[in-house]
């Protein structure tokens, strides 16, 4: 294992806090859009979905069988949901049709507080992850003492 | 080779493979929110301990960990089996192992140090 690959670790651990930063990111702006009508695209806003996806080490070394599978985490692609507007009775509204409905977007802030609560926790273990990673460095270097 | 300790050598294996271990764990963590994941886990105690059990410290040696992912279900929708209590658990474990290991070599360098050179500072 080269001096490098001693902080590998870290790689794998900062991978995961910045998906789940991104996903973060992702909520906060399907919350803060929650009642947005208008957009660039036309209509009202799409909820938008962080899709993650596992990585390979291609570094590790062979020694250390199946060892490549362990690259962290990544985002690969934020999507737009394809769940149903939802479809209000709001005939005041500037944007309301004929009839006084208005097509909402499909965020429902409940689901986004439960994501942003897994998030937060995903986030808090890998900070854990690092804590205890720096500890058994400190160990490792007392070796030398 | 001046001389040879096989404790030393032993105790370098499972340092190792706490080492691979603590980054298997950190992987299973990071991947916690990914689709299909499937949790992986280090094979390593159990061979290495029936080694040094029949007193066959240089088949110890020989032991490689090895990366397998172990067949448990998953009540999750998206297909993922990370159990993040339980990773967190093993990776305290897993770091306790480490220190104690890691401390163990220091102290026996340290005493090679000592009886080269009379003091161990």
């Amino acid at each position: 294992m080269g001096f490098n690959r001693m902080f590998s670790v870290l790689d794998v651990s900062s991978s995961g806090l910045s998906a789940e930063r991104t996903r973060m990111d992702v909520i906060a702006g399907n919350i803060a859009n929650a009642q947005t009508t208008r957009t660039p695209e036309g209509g009202p806003y799409r909820r938008k979905l962080v899709v993650f996806s596992s990585v390979l080490d291609e570094e590790m070394s062979i020694a250390e069988s199946g060892g490549k599978d362990l690259g962290g985490v990544k985002v690969v692609n934020i999507v737009p949901s394809t769940e149903e507007f939802q479809r209000v009775h709001a005939p005041g509204h500037p944007d309301a049709d004929k009839d006084g409905y208005v097509m909402m977007p499909n965020v429902n802030t409940v689901y986004e507080m439960v994501d942003m609560m897994s998030a937060s926790r995903a986030y808090q273990a890998n900070l854990a992850v690092v804590d205890t990673f720096r500890e058994m460095l400190s160990r490792t270097l007392a070796i030398g003492r | 080779m001046l001389f040879r300790d096989v404790n030393l050598e032993l105790m370098n294996k499972v340092l190792g493979a706490a080492s691979l271990r603590h980054k298997v764990i950190a992987n299973n963590i990071a991947n916690v929110n990914t689709p299909g994941y499937r949790s992986k886990e280090v094979a390593f105690d159990k061979e290495f301990e029936e080694a040094l059990g029949n007193g066959r410290a240089e088949d110890a040696l020989r032991v490689e960990p090895k990366l397998f992912s172990p067949d448990t279900g998953t009540t999750r929708m998206d297909g993922n089996n990370v159990d993040m209590e339980k990773e967190l658990a093993r990776l305290q474990k897993n770091a306790t192992i480490y220190n104690v290991i890691a401390q163990m070599i220091g102290k026996r360098l340290a005493s090679y140090k000592e009886a080269i050179g009379g003091s161990s500072d």
